[in-house]
């Protein structure tokens, strides 16, 4: 499974995140094995519309 | 993916640019675009002094980093709004801004505004009753007034704030929901000088979101990733998780929903553009920073109101 199914399986939306996975950024088509930890980054941040 | 300048692994993939990069060709295309922004909108030059308004957060420490890379006279203002939230937000976040000067050997101006009013952003919120229980539109109100008059004082020509594109689409959607007309003329990634007022601008607003905390990771920038406790549920974030939907199903929607918006107003051909003469300021007797509101602006006169109520 790539990174792009994995989002998707967990309703996440792929725009709404930077994925990490050893402390480097990997991209949707990245295949993901049994056993890797990855991290996700959320890029959203907000409060006032200034 | 390969990225397309070298071919080595992608870190990067920018589909509304059918555009993927390494880590290493990433840093080099940021500042680069970065630049064409500044000089294809005449927002600064490299003689003028430039503040960069600094909360601690991956854009605007993003910005900070990117205008000093490119060789720029930048140095950055921290207002210390006493937002705890159970999480110390203000002082870990303050702490962030000054480290990043610390170690760039950059200059850091620091406003706390409890210091300089008597009281914190959500004291002053409460004791106003502005904003529906909610400290951001005080908050706003604050950061705008303090900003100008910090630029001001200190004789910087220009402020500049780390607003990404996802900012401006948010805005420009609720702008656009709304037919807010005078807020639609208004914004833009230029904001010009007037009477009393600072040149604004925002060199960061044609990135995405997205591509400002790639630019930290990729740079090893520790910013605050905790958001503001006040800012859950806010629109503005409802509003970018709608057109990140959007989005992911048509790359590209942000950046045209934003661009076809500034041509359009850059050919006048948005509705109401006759109106745009009728907005008069004046100068605040208390402060002498512009305003619309008779008499006192807006915040001066929530300081009155806010001492008035801490007076015995």
């Amino acid at each position: 499974m790539n990174l792009l199914a994995a989002l998707k399986k967990c309703n996440i939306v792929p725009e709404s995140v930077i994925a990490t996975r050893d402390g480097e950024m990997i991209l949707d088509d990245e295949i993901l094995k049994d056993g890797d930890v990855v991290r996700l980054v959320a890029v959203i941040s907000g409060g006032a519309l200034a | 993916m390969k990225c397309k300048k070298c071919g080595a692994k992608a870190s990067v993939n920018m589909r509304q640019h059918k555009l993927a990069l390494c880590k290493e060709h990433y840093l080099e295309w940021v500042p680069e675009q970065t630049e064409r922004y500044i000089k294809k909108y005449s927002m600064f030059t490299h003689e003028e002094k430039v503040l960069v308004a600094v909360s601690g957060g991956k854009d605007s420490l993003a910005l900070w980093d990117i205008l000093h890379r490119l060789g720029y006279q930048a140095d950055g203002l921290y207002l210390g709004l006493g937002i705890d939230g159970g999480i110390a937000y203000s002082h870990e976040s303050q702490w962030l801004a000054q480290k990043f000067a610390d170690e760039n050997n950059l200059t850091l101006h620091v406003v706390d505004i409890e210091s300089e009013y008597g009281q914190s952003i959500p004291v002053l919120a409460e004791i106003s009753h502005r904003g529906h229980g909610k400290p951001c539109a005080v908050c706003g109100l604050a950061k705008r007034h303090e900003m100008n008059r910090i630029a001001r004082d200190l004789g910087y020509a220009v402020l500049a704030t780390g607003h990404n594109l996802d900012d401006e689409a948010a805005v420009l959607f609720g702008n656009t929901l709304n037919w807010s007309s005078e807020y639609l003329l208004r914004q833009g990634p230029v904001l010009p000088a007037g009477d009393g007022l600072a040149r604004k601008v925002k060199p960061l607003c044609r990135f995405y979101e997205r591509e400002m905390t790639a630019y930290c990771l990729a740079r090893g920038i520790e910013y605050i990733y905790e958001e503001c406790p006040f800012a859950e549920g806010s629109q503005s974030i409802y509003y970018k998780e709608l057109l990140n939907q959007l989005e992911t199903t048509r790359p590209g929607a942000k950046l045209i929903f934003y661009l076809r918006f500034l041509e359009a107003r850059k050919r006048g051909d948005l509705f109401l553009e006759q109106n745009a003469e009728q907005a008069h300021l004046h100068l605040c007797p208390k402060c002498g920073q512009p305003t619309s509101a008779p008499e006192f602006c807006s915040f001066c006169r929530m300081i009155e109101k806010a001492k008035a109520v801490a007076a015995p």
